[in-house]
């Protein structure tokens, strides 16, 4: 009764059948899921759907998007690398039209724009997806899903400029995930919302073609960007992106004449270098000059960093001081309320002009945009 | 095979191995433990990884066994090579913890957590040269009894004594290792002493010249790194890329870990077994909860924190309150905490901002050293703010300070209009999928407890729940006022962040997700579900959607495919060797049946730790008892089961199945009289598993004795039926700890552990029919 090779394959083969149907069959029972976890009914989800603006057909129903520079080729059905672009049917369409998965008003000094209506609301909004993926984004549940995954409210255009109006807030930002990704959401709401005398801004990490940008460059009025690193390597391992069109990013907004602000994360042992922090300072001032802000923001344990510990002290201290002693006029650190550079001090006399801490404001000495102590001109938007 | 030696030389060589084999069975364990502590270092450790690593080294071990069964006709002086297997095993201990230490997983930035399939590549890579030695040991032993005992004795009888005598190794290592060498001793040194039992005992089995050369190299070695100390375990650390950028500065043992103090740019950072405890210049983790917790109650007068007395949270909230009492279990990294950070840590920040503090009234924090959940449990009206500071319940440890059981017992200890606050990493902007599933079940459990919860989102959640209303309803504008009444100074908690994480338009829909979510399971001390939504959040974070694409049914097969292919090696192994013989029916029953009461005796020491620690409120102390009691029940069933040659042991097979599922039958009852009478949970749990561990030792060596019949050695039939034991745990081990447990709860596994053996049970009794 001895078993042979063959019926000992066979024999095994039969039992993972018979393990695959039993799990299938578990599958269909168990696996289905409780009904407000935040689905999207295709009914629904129709009214979210609008032809993307930037995108090229190709043959066979293929289409090559043209957003961002991952340029994804996709095929009838298939879903580019930012989840929220889909061709269908030989069109590229956005999933996120007015698909608002997070809504909040925040200070402007959260985003942060420290040269743009100080202490002022800012009415914040976004959807899903983003075309990097940083380990240590405090979004990820945001940026890292589909839509269709993420309970969200209807927000067309119009509803919510309207809502910002309605509690007298003077600025929108598309934020929190990477409102590139959804341009013609945030070029509409942008349009809509200067008919009306508020400012519409955008917080990004600026991958974007230079076609895409330039059109929200003619509807918004301040962009934040963060520069991560200034290694591409970085960029590759932890963000799942390149720096050269970040770059390019910051290049064009300076030269389109918006507000610009720039957001540096300092995470310890990945991207604080002297020779980083050095070079960062010296690209900025020969590309968009002295007097765009730099933020130094402490990093915190997040998301897939959490055994790094937060940024010390003296990193920030000295991310600080290698930028100032280069040249840039407006350094700040964030993350750390009460330290003395959350404050804006004049390039020209060197005193206080505006003080921060936290959130909060304290004495401005800034009186039409100029300094109270010596009169120089300080560049941003003041009122 | 044993013709050659006289009766007197057979009865020598039985007698000289005695001790060797001992010896094996308490190095094995305490290698175990001590490359298992290294591994979840490296991993960041949650329960996902914990049953990872204990599956990878209990199949490793299996296939080193099954190997040496299917070439164990090839020892012709088996116990020279046990000798050599002892005296190698040393510097291959050593060697592992190296792998283990400083191997960084492929693509895994410092401070990330590698995915599943770098853990288990890593654990096999680091573990089967060492598991590899321990499985041929055991089936070389066999081989070495079974040519030291004269031609009478049966296998079984054999196989038994090695059995018996590996488990009091085992129970022997536990004890040595949990109140000697866990506390004060480092990996290090304690593989080196352990290294030098395990070379001596292997010299004194070969005694050959080559074999003392050999040794003496070996114990020169092994003595440098007992004496290197402290500084050459630093050093051995230094050499980890995981401490890239940072500089090592202190290094303690104790017996919840490894503790490690690294310094970099003046901030100073604790790990507990490679995980971040806490760092100096961490204020606004420490004001954030402090504030907005102790600003909600009216007069705070008594707090209580559970957990991180070290990290500064308790000297913060002691600005409100006039007493702060401050549970840790841990008091090294108190010590070590106090030494590096003095009198007010947390606060060794240089933004020259701390001594506004200086001026404000700070209390009195008084540290007690023990178990939080048990302070909590033996305290009653107390306190008016209890603050859990443990993190995420990413492990079944953890998972006890979120059940419903213990916020009973934290509502016991609250005086009136008390406030208790429990933290989860959630989102300031948005909630959806595995985190909102984890928040809405911590606020379903809360509410269970409480008559009120209220939410704050962030980065990391606060969860705040009170049985009187009112006292969790407060507005934003009423914290400001209670703020500047008690005259904090605070750099992260002031007027403009209150208001901005109070609005009530701030997170709305956070909080809107988190309440509708109605179905939310409840997580308890029997059904432990926390832990199981960490792991799906963990997953998540690795690959975005994962858990929510596979749903709970996908995530058991996908576990089920990983303990299959754990098991695969051993199996592979044992079918060619079941193949070739006549007898395959029946030995493939044996082998069943086996692998049944593995994962049955594997199962019930989870289930009981569990049970234990849901009725005494605590388990660390503990479980050193409750795993002796098991591993004493195996040598004892081993031993008796030694003396009953010629019983009919086809019946112990089938009787011992059928006992193991009455037994699981019975233990939801004996768990509700566990729970029901907390004082008598200790002896009962030690009787059913002392019980259960005599039936497993006992039907080893009926097993053995079945298996392969005329066919096979006694070294080839213990191997094989040892390797089924631990491959049917280690799939148990992966299953129950990470899917089966937080789905079907303490009762329901209990269930499925009958139906595991009543299969069994019928699935032998239809091949011994054929067969």
């Amino acid at each position: 009764m001895g078993m042979t090779r063959r019926e000992m394959l066979k024999a095994g083969a039969l039992t993972v059948l018979g393990a695959g149907a039993v799990g299938g069959a578990v599958t269909r029972i168990v696996g289905t899921r409780s009904p407000s976890a935040g689905r999207t009914k295709e009914s629904e989800a129709d009214k979210w759907t609008r032809e993307a603006s930037y995108y090229e057909r190709l043959e066979e129903g293929e289409v090559r998007c043209l957003l961002c520079p991952t340029a994804c080729e996709l095929a009838p059905g298939i879903r580019g690398a930012c989840r929220v672009r889909e061709n269908q049917g030989g069109v590229l369409k956005t999933l996120v039209y007015g698909r608002a998965a997070s809504v909040d008003i925040d200070p402007v000094e959260k985003k942060p724009f420290h040269h743009l209506l100080p202490g002022s609301s800012t009415f914040s909004f976004s959807t899903a997806g983003c075309n990097m993926s940083c380990r240590n984004c405090h979004n990820w549940q945001l940026a890292q899903s589909p839509p269709e995954r993420l309970p969200a409210r209807d927000l067309q255009p119009r509803a919510l400029v309207d809502a910002a109006r309605l509690r007298h807030i003077p600025i929108i930002t598309g934020t929190y995930a990477e409102p590139l990704v959804y341009a013609e959401y945030l070029l509409d709401v942008a349009r809509l919302g200067n008919e009306h005398g508020l400012l519409s801004t955008m917080v990004t990490a600026g991958r974007v073609e230079r076609r895409p940008l330039l059109d929200l460059c003619r509807e918004l009025k301040a962009v934040k960007v963060d520069l991560k690193s200034m290694s591409e390597e970085f960029y590759r391992t932890n963000c799942g992106g390149n720096l050269g069109p970040v770059l390019d990013t910051i290049r064009t907004v300076k030269e389109q004449g918006l507000w610009l602000e720039i957001v540096y994360l300092v995470i310890p042992t990945l991207n604080d270098g002297d020779s980083e922090i050095k070079r960062a300072s010296r690209w900025l001032l020969e590309n968009v000059g002295p007097d765009v802000p730099l933020h130094f923001n402490r990093f915190h344990p997040h998301h897939r960093l959490r055994n790094l510990p937060p940024t010390p002290y003296e990193t920030m201290d000295r991310c600080h001081g290698i930028a100032r002693s280069e040249g840039v006029n407006f350094v700040y650190t964030g993350n750390l309320p009460g330290h003395p550079a959350e404050s804006t001090y004049c390039p020209g006399c060197g005193e206080l002009v505006l003080q921060r801490r936290g959130y909060q404001l304290g004495e401005n000495h800034i009186q039409n945009g100029n300094c109270a102590w010596c009169a120089e001109e300080l560049p941003g938007l003041w009122s | 095979m044993n013709e050659d030696l006289t009766g007197a030389e057979k009865h020598t060589q039985a007698s000289r191995l005695w001790l060797p084999v001992v010896i094996m069975g308490a190095t094995a364990l305490i290698v175990q433990v001590v490359l298992t502590r290294e591994l979840l270092s490296t991993f960041f450790g949650n329960e996902l990884s914990i049953g990872l690593v204990l599956a990878a080294w209990l199949m490793t071990v299996a296939a080193g066994s099954a190997l040496g069964a299917s070439r164990s006709g090839r020892f012709r002086k088996p116990a020279d090579a046990f000798g050599w297997c002892q005296m190698l095993f040393a510097p291959v201990a050593l060697l592992a913890l190296l792998v283990a230490r400083c191997v960084q997983p492929f693509g895994v930035l410092p401070g990330d957590s590698p995915p599943p399939g770098a853990m288990l590549v890593l654990s096999l890579v680091a573990l089967s040269p060492v598991c590899f030695v321990v499985g041929l040991k055991f089936v070389l032993a066999a081989g070495a009894f079974s040519r030291g005992s004269d031609g009478g004795s049966k296998r079984g009888g054999i196989l038994a004594k090695v059995y018996a005598l590996e488990a009091a190794g085992a129970v022997l290592g536990g004890v040595t290792f949990h109140f000697i060498l866990s506390d004060g001793v480092g990996p290090l040194q304690t593989l080196a002493i352990i290294g030098v039992l395990n070379v001596a005992s292997g010299v004194f089995l070969v005694r050959r010249t080559v074999a003392f050369g050999l040794a003496l190299v070996l114990f020169a070695g092994l003595v440098t790194t007992i004496t290197g100390g402290r500084e050459l375990e630093l050093t051995a650390m230094r050499a980890s890329p995981r401490w890239e950028g940072v500089e090592l500065v202190d290094l303690r043992v104790s017996r919840y870990g490894t503790l490690v103090v690294a310094r970099r740019a003046g901030q100073l950072g604790f790990y507990q077994s490679g995980v971040l405890a806490f760092t100096s210049e961490d204020e606004q983790r420490n004001e954030t909860l402090a504030h907005l917790t102790a600003l909600h109650h009216p007069r705070p007068q008594r707090s209580l924190v559970i957990g991180g007395a070290s990290s500064g949270l308790p000297e913060e909230i002691s600005r409100h309150a006039l007493a702060v009492k401050a549970v840790d279990l841990d008091p090294e990294m108190y010590g070590l905490a106090r030494r590096w950070l003095g009198d007010r840590p947390g606060h060794s920040g240089n933004m020259g901002v701390s001594t506004a503090r200086e001026d404000s009234h700070v209390g009195s924090v008084e540290v007690h050293h023990g178990d939080g959940r048990l302070y909590v449990r033996k305290t009653k009206k107390e306190f008016d703010l209890i603050v859990l500071n443990v993190p995420d319940p990413t492990t079944a440890a953890l998972n006890r300070f979120y059940t419903v059981e213990m916020f009973d017992e934290a509502s016991r200890a609250l005086g009136e209009g008390g406030i208790l606050a429990v933290t989860l990493t959630g989102s300031e902007h948005h909630i959806s999928g595995s985190v909102l599933e984890a928040a809405a079940s911590l606020y379903q459990t809360l509410s269970l407890s409480f008559e009120h919860v209220r939410v704050i989102p962030g980065d990391e959640m606060i969860f705040m729940a009170s049985d009187e209303g009112g006292v969790l309803e407060s507005d934003w504008t009423l914290l400001v006022e209670r703020l500047e009444e008690r005259g904090i100074e605070s750099h992260f908690i002031d007027k403009a962040r209150i208001e901005d994480l109070m609005h009530p338009f701030r997170g709305e829909m956070i909080v809107n997700a988190i309440k509708g979510e109605r179905h939310a399971s409840l997580n308890t001390d029997l059904n432990p579900v926390s832990y199981h939504h960490q792991t799906r959040i963990w997953l998540d974070r690795l690959s975005p959607g994962t858990s929510r694409s596979t749903g709970k049914a996908g995530a058991a097969l996908y576990w089920l495919v990983i303990a299959g292919f754990l098991t695969l090696p051993a199996l592979v192994l044992l079918a060619r060797m079941i193949s070739k013989r006549r007898t395959w029916r029946a030995d493939l029953g044996v082998l069943l049946a086996v692998a049944a009461l593995g994962s049955f005796g594997l199962i019930l020491e989870l289930l009981s730790v569990l049970v234990f620690q849901a009725a005494c409120g605590y388990v660390y102390h503990s479980l050193g008892a409750l795993m002796a009691a098991f591993m004493t029940g195996l040598g004892l069933g081993a031993a008796f089961a030694r003396t009953r040659a010629g019983a009919a042991w086809r019946h112990w097979l089938l009787v011992g199945l059928l006992i193991a599922a009455m037994i699981s039958l019975l233990l939801p009852g004996v768990f509700a009289v566990v729970v029901s009478y907390p004082s008598l949970a200790l002896p009962i749990l030690v009787l059913l598993l002392l019980v259960a561990g005599c039936l497993v030792g006992a039907v080893f060596p009926a097993a053995v004795e079945l298996y392969g019949r005329d066919e096979c050695s006694p070294a080839a039939a213990g191997g094989s039926v040892y390797a089924a034991d631990l491959a049917g745990s280690a799939g148990a081990a992966v299953a129950a700890g990470t899917i089966v447990v937080p789905l079907l709860g303490v009762a329901g596994t209990a269930r499925l552990t009958v139906i595991v053996t009543t299969l069994a049970l019928i699935a032998l009794l239809m091949l011994w029919r054929r067969g």
